[in-house]
């Protein structure tokens, strides 16, 4: 079976996906060694080891997601050279979980505010001090956000690939 | 036995399945011409079936379910347990009669409060999992997943009735439908309430955010991950030990249905499906088990003097006749009250506790600090994990094996189980040391 | 009057054939002792009567499930002049596997080759005229939502009827599992009660492959005691 999808956009896929997933490995594994410190080394320390604005200090499994996105969108290496067109899916798919953690944590965020607002009180202005502002840098978020020219990207080869848009194979 | 048998082991019958089909890849090799395009689906799959990352894909994926589960739907339940703990005070303040006050206040509105807090998180999850189902992807889940469940003795249809557990065991029991053969089928039930429901939560929490200190969420997550661990424990040594359960496990065979955009009104009609069998219950039982723990609290009345002094009450009563029984695992009778109403509803273990200790909301955790140890509390969380599941699920289980052997076999393994690990975390501790 | 009998995987179109044959009209009941539905209908083709009964939807024959109990329990006991067994064209592979299991059954086999049209939709094409010669069984291709080759496949229902072919088709299970079979088959032989009810052939790779319906069907024959010792 021929590939459709043509070498120059496969590299700009392969050089934007690698990129963003070496990021979300990275975070992932600042999240993975804070979590290891809060929780085991160190736990009911004050200050995280490693202390980023918006990282997280105790979320192990939040780490190991962003470990498991990254790994993803690393794939896109592969699409470097020619090769399956069906490795497109990897940006593709990479995305859609780069999307589902980015609004996960917009959600949490809300949700957050929210109970403050309905506890009021310390609560309240715990959260306004600088609480908001942690949860609002989550480096999840922002990489979703740079993950999306890539997200739309790979749909349209995607298209292209299934055949609903674009080349016609005979 | 014959030499192919003997070779073949358990493999005997995949043998000839896969001779079948070298014959028909064959045939179609021949018969099949041109080639096939790629759909969306073949695109998806590359990833969602992929050897090394298909799993860790599917464990992001739950855990962000998790998260959207219990931390996104949190003001939701928070609002709705100060709207009833508001409405409880303006009960007391408002009536006169105190014994009326107490009813309406204590009675009704806690029993309302403490079952309608559960509401959201159990629609949020059933409402991701719909996101996940409908969409296709449930089905790879389970596909990358039956390998592993394979080897753990379970079968890859035991997989979504085993995710819906973790929101309520009841709709969890009841998509056991699903299996085919009934010893997979019973197994699966059997093994289900170990997957810790949504209800179970609370008790961690306060249990552990008292005595654990800064392991608190460790604690925490340490329960679902025990969980998970006793479900393949048990399933394994059913099927090792129970002649009923010994024997092949059907071979699974999947429909992987093409991936498709949720409609929302799909989503919303699934989630409702599943959630109201949470609120049956919860209207049902759970309410009128609020209102007898209530009751048991406060009477006899003049004793107890309108609920002041518990030490006086039925449930004090109860849970010293109880307490031998759970000396060896440092639990004290207020502990094994607590359990008792736990049995017919997990939802009220917390409630129960905070009446039982006489206190409010706010010095719950205190109090409950002052009748565990780190051990003891730990145990006790591990205990409510494990132990009987709630008179609802019982009613299920009932229902979805159609005998009362397997019902009772539940129960007391549950409570066995549960006695067992709970009395091996007390001794491990103390010989550690701690008190 | 022509005994048809319809089988297939769930989701081929089974029922949307069913449909076009007998017309929508159908007796609908329940298997004896079961809570599964079954359906009969009729057909009349060319002064020929058919009557025609709706297995439920299978991937296999095995004895795992009630559903694919019920088919091979009617397919072995009724014995139906014809079997109609409706492939997927888009799907062929796993299709073909019930497929390969009726004709060890000995059925006699016609194939609907149904969905051609979302076959053609993806890029291919299955030639049914090779399949048919490699199965030994008649194909017809049919596109059930467009009543393509309904025609054409009640002819070859009744000409199926009429020349009762069993197909050539054999699976060569390998050196030791055919030595295995063939002495199977020899003992199957002696017991009337057994081989005159069931395919010698097929009673013997159930065996051989611990199918629980099988053996207890052939526990309380009076070759059991020689059975055992070969199957192990």
């Amino acid at each position: 079976m021929w590939p459709v999808l043509d070498l120059r956009t496969r590299r700009a896929l392969a050089v934007y996906g690698s990129v963003i997933g070496l990021a979300y490995v990275i975070v992932g594994l600042l999240e993975v060694v804070n979590a290891f410190y809060t929780w085991f080394l160190r736990p009911g320390a004050e200050e995280a080891l490693i202390a980023l604005p918006g990282l997280p200090a105790g979320d192990l499994f939040g780490g190991f997601s962003s470990l498991v996105v990254g790994s993803v969108l690393l794939q896109a290496a592969r699409l470097w050279r020619p090769g399956r067109d069906e490795d497109v899916a990897f940006v593709l798919v990479g995305s859609l979980l780069a999307a589902a953690f980015g609004v996960l944590y917009i959600l949490v965020f809300t949700a957050n505010g929210v109970s403050a607002l309905l506890a009021g009180g310390e609560e309240l202005a715990d959260w306004l001090a600088g609480g908001w502002l942690a949860d609002a840098l989550r480096p999840e978020i922002w990489l979703f956000v740079l993950a999306l020219p890539a997200a739309i990207t790979s749909w349209r080869a995607a298209r292209i690939i299934i055949g609903e848009e674009g080349v016609e194979e005979e | 036995m014959s030499r192919l048998k003997a070779e073949l082991g358990e493999e005997l019958e995949a043998y000839f399945v896969e001779k079948r089909y070298e014959l028909i890849k064959q045939v179609v090799s021949r018969v099949l011409k041109g080639r096939r395009r790629l759909t969306l689906s073949d695109l998806l799959d590359r990833v969602f079936l992929h050897r090394g990352l298909g799993i860790p894909i599917f464990l992001a994926l739950w855990w962000a379910l998790f998260r959207f589960t219990f931390d996104v739907s949190a003001p939701l339940s928070d609002a709705i347990d100060m709207f009833f703990g508001w409405l409880g005070d303006m009960a007391h303040d408002g009536i006169a009669n105190p014994w009326l006050a107490s009813f309406v206040a204590d009675g009704i509105c806690a029993g309302f409060g403490s079952v309608l807090v559960f509401i959201p998180p159990i629609f949020f999850l059933f409402f991701g999992l719909a996101i996940l189902e409908d969409s296709g992807y449930l089905a790879r889940a389970a596909f990358v997943m039956d390998r592993a469940l394979y080897k753990l003795g379970l079968h890859g249809r035991s997989f979504i009735p085993m995710l819906l557990g973790f929101g309520c065991n009841i709709p969890g029991v009841m998509a056991c439908r699903t299996i085919e053969r009934e010893e997979d089928r019973i197994l699966t039930i059997l093994v289900n309430p170990l997957m810790s429901c949504s209800a179970r939560l609370p008790v961690y929490v306060l249990i552990g955010g008292a005595v654990l200190g800064a392991y608190a969420a460790a604690g925490v997550y340490s329960m679902y991950i025990l969980g998970i661990a006793l479900a393949v424990c048990m399933a394994l040594l059913f099927r090792r030990v129970i002649p009923y359960f010994k024997g092949r496990r059907s071979v699974f065979i999947m429909e992987l249905p093409v991936y498709t955009r949720p409609t929302v009104r799909g989503l919303l009609r699934h989630m409702y499906e599943r959630g109201v069998l949470f609120l049956k219950k919860a209207g049902t039982i759970i309410f009128s088990v609020m209102v007898v723990v209530w009751f048991l609290a406060t009477h006899p009345w003049s004793a107890t003097a309108g609920g002041e002094v518990i030490e006086n009450s039925y449930v004090a009563m109860l849970g010293k006749a109880l307490e031998p029984l759970v000396r060896p695992l440092g639990f004290d009778w207020r502990a094994v009250a607590a359990l008792f109403f736990g049995f017919l509803a997990k939802e009220i273990v917390v409630e129960t506790f905070g009446i039982l200790l006489g206190v409010e909301e706010e010095a719950l955790t205190s109090a409950i600090a002052q009748i565990f140890t780190p051990v003891t509390g730990l145990a006790f969380m591990a205990f409510t994990l494990i132990y009987i599941p709630c008179v609802a699920t019982i009613g299920v289980i009932y229902r979805e094996t159609n005998s009362v052997k397997w019902t009772v076999f539940a129960v007391v393994y549950g409570l066995l189980l549960a006695y067992a690990v709970a009395f091996v975390i007390v001794s491990v501790g103390h010989a550690l040391g701690y008190p | 009057m022509i005994r048809v009998a319809l089988i297939g995987n769930p989701n081929v179109g089974k029922s949307l054939i069913f449909n076009n044959l007998t017309g929508g009209r159908a007796h609908v009941g329940n298997w004896p002792g079961k809570t599964v539905e079954k359906k009969v209908g009729k057909c009349v083709h060319k002064g020929v009567e058919m009557e025609i009964v709706d297995l439920p939807g299978v991937y296999s024959l095995t004895a795992r499930s009630v559903d694919e109990l019920i088919a091979r329990d009617f397919i072995v006991e009724e014995k139906p002049d014809v079997v109609v067994d409706i492939v997927d064209a888009s799907n062929l592979e796993r299709n073909l596997y019930l497929t390969v299991q009726l004709i060890e059954l000995e059925a006699n086999v016609v194939v609907a080759l149904n969905k051609s049209d979302l076959a053609t939709d993806m890029g291919y094409e299955v030639d049914a005229g090779e399949l048919s010669r490699l199965l030994g069984v008649p194909v017809v291709p049919t596109v059930a939502t467009t009543k393509q080759g309904m025609e054409e496949l009640k002819d070859a229902i009744v000409k199926a009827a009429r020349e009762r072919r069993k197909s050539p088709l054999k699976i060569d299970y390998g050196k030791r599992a055919e030595a295995l079979i063939e002495r199977l088959e020899e003992l199957i032989r002696k017991d009337p009660m057994l081989s005159q009810r069931y395919p010698t052939r097929w009673l013997a790779v159930r065996l051989l492959e611990g199918d629980e319906d099988v053996l207890r069907k052939v526990r309380s024959s009076a070759i059991w005691h020689e059975v055992a010792e070969v199957i192990g």
